[in-house]
């Protein structure tokens, strides 16, 4: 498949999609987020013959992805991981059931990268602290603390959203 | 129970969330697919010519070392040193005084112990080992007085060289050998006797260690040579047997001067 070209755009058709979505997680822009689809899928062929059959092959190349975007974040200086207090006041008890994909992709993309990174990767890729602290050179408590900071975050601008629907709804 | 509500829906609703590329991304990708394939030809065309490069400069380098070891290795030893005359004319003397006959120092007395008187055949026998000892001792006189006249003549070029100059003298312990055994008259009458010159036989020696490769002086063969002048070998052809010769005086001399 190294050299095959046909068998190279099936396989860039067949994942490519779910592919782009898992790019999309970390960067907002969707253009960057195809380039980004695009560098690792390049990673991909390239690294065909390393692969071995021990996970699944989607797993693996959502790994090359994930890394991929990481990678981009961190040369593009955009990965901070602040350490200061904590400046939420609300808690939140809201769920985000109810709320729609879009809707929720936005929520994220108001986090800070720092942020995005840790939870993306601890509850949709399924890391452990220890695993995130290796891959982004932390320390686990630091990943521990923005994944929390995270959470927050999340619900308190869930939480301001929807109050602004609620309000512009009652003003019409 | 309510972060992990958040994460699980996250979860379910982004995990499996698909985007459609734009229409031009296969053939974007399709591109940089044949550039890296061109950048890894040219790589490894770039390394193997660094490789085949290399290995063109190992095997030229080892080639130079080799050929420079050859010449630089000597294949013979170099015999060209200063004497020391002094210890020279001390081992000549006790060379002299080991082979001197014993007999010579036999008195009379002692022969008529030896040899009784009573019968006629012992007392030829005893007359044929007087005439055998005085033929003895005569041979050992001529001898011991050409090795004083040599070293006469020695001494006299030695006082001259002091007295010209005031560096150490220096003289090779084969001419001296040459003086000692045979007289420049003899080896002139020889030469005169077979016809032969001896700018002719100084050649000869040099073009034989030219071709053997041997490194020696010249004029060190040719008093071996001149010392060995009575052999029948040399009588029966000379210049043949000479040729010959050369490489086997060359190598005993060395060795004798280790």
């Amino acid at each position: 498949m190294y050299n095959n070209r046909e068998a190279q755009k099936e396989l860039f058709e067949r994942f490519s999609p779910k592919m782009l979505g898992v790019c999309r997680q970390y960067v907002k822009d969707i253009f960057q987020a195809e380039d980004l689809m695009l560098q690792g899928f390049l990673k991909v062929f390239t690294n065909l013959k390393n692969f071995e059959d021990k996970g699944s092959f989607e797993g693996w190349i959502r790994k090359i992805m994930v890394n991929t975007c990481i990678t981009f974040l961190r040369k593009k200086n955009k990965l901070d991981f602040y350490e200061d207090a904590d400046t939420f006041q609300t808690e939140s008890t809201e769920n985000l059931e109810n709320t729609n994909v879009e809707d929720l992709q936005k929520l994220i993309d108001l986090l800070p990268d720092g942020y995005k990174v840790v939870f993306n990767l601890y509850a949709i890729e399924g890391f452990k602290h220890s695993e995130i602290a290796e891959k982004l050179k932390i320390s686990e408590s630091t990943s521990k603390s923005q994944l929390f900071k995270a959470r927050k975050l999340l619900q308190e601008n869930y939480h301001k959203t929807n109050k602004t629907a609620h309000e512009i709804g009652i003003n019409k | 129970m309510k972060t992990t509500n958040i994460d699980n829906t996250i979860r379910e609703k982004l995990q499996n969330r698909t985007l459609r590329p734009s229409d031009s991304a296969w053939d974007r990708l399709e591109v940089q697919l044949y550039e890296q394939s061109k950048k890894a030809k040219k790589s490894w065309v770039f390394y193997s010519n660094i490789a085949a490069g290399f290995l063109l400069l190992v095997s030229l380098s080892v080639n130079f070392i080799l050929s420079n070891e050859e010449e630089i290795e000597p294949t013979q030893k170099i015999v060209n040193q200063p004497i020391d005359t002094i210890n020279t004319t001390k081992k000549i003397d006790v060379k002299i005084e080991e082979n001197k006959p014993k007999t010579l120092f036999v008195e009379q007395t002692e022969l008529n112990k030896t040899i009784p008187k009573s019968t006629n055949t012992k007392k030829v026998q005893k007359d044929q080992i007087v005439e055998q000892l005085t033929a003895d001792n005569l041979v050992f006189d001529s001898l011991k007085n050409r090795i004083e006249i040599a070293q006469n003549e020695l001494e006299k070029s030695e006082n001259i060289l002091t007295h010209q100059t005031t560096t150490s003298i220096k003289i090779n312990s084969d001419d001296l050998l040459f003086a000692v055994t045979h007289s420049p008259k003899e080896v002139q009458t020889y030469y005169a006797k077979y016809h032969i010159n001896r700018e002719d036989v100084m050649r000869i020696i040099k073009n034989e260690l030219k071709k053997s490769n041997i490194k020696l002086n010249p004029e060190t063969i040719l008093a071996e040579v001149e010392k060995n002048i009575d052999e029948d070998n040399f009588k029966n052809n000379f210049m043949q047997f000479l040729k010959k010769r050369v490489v086997d005086i060359a190598s005993a001399i060395a060795s004798r001067n280790e």
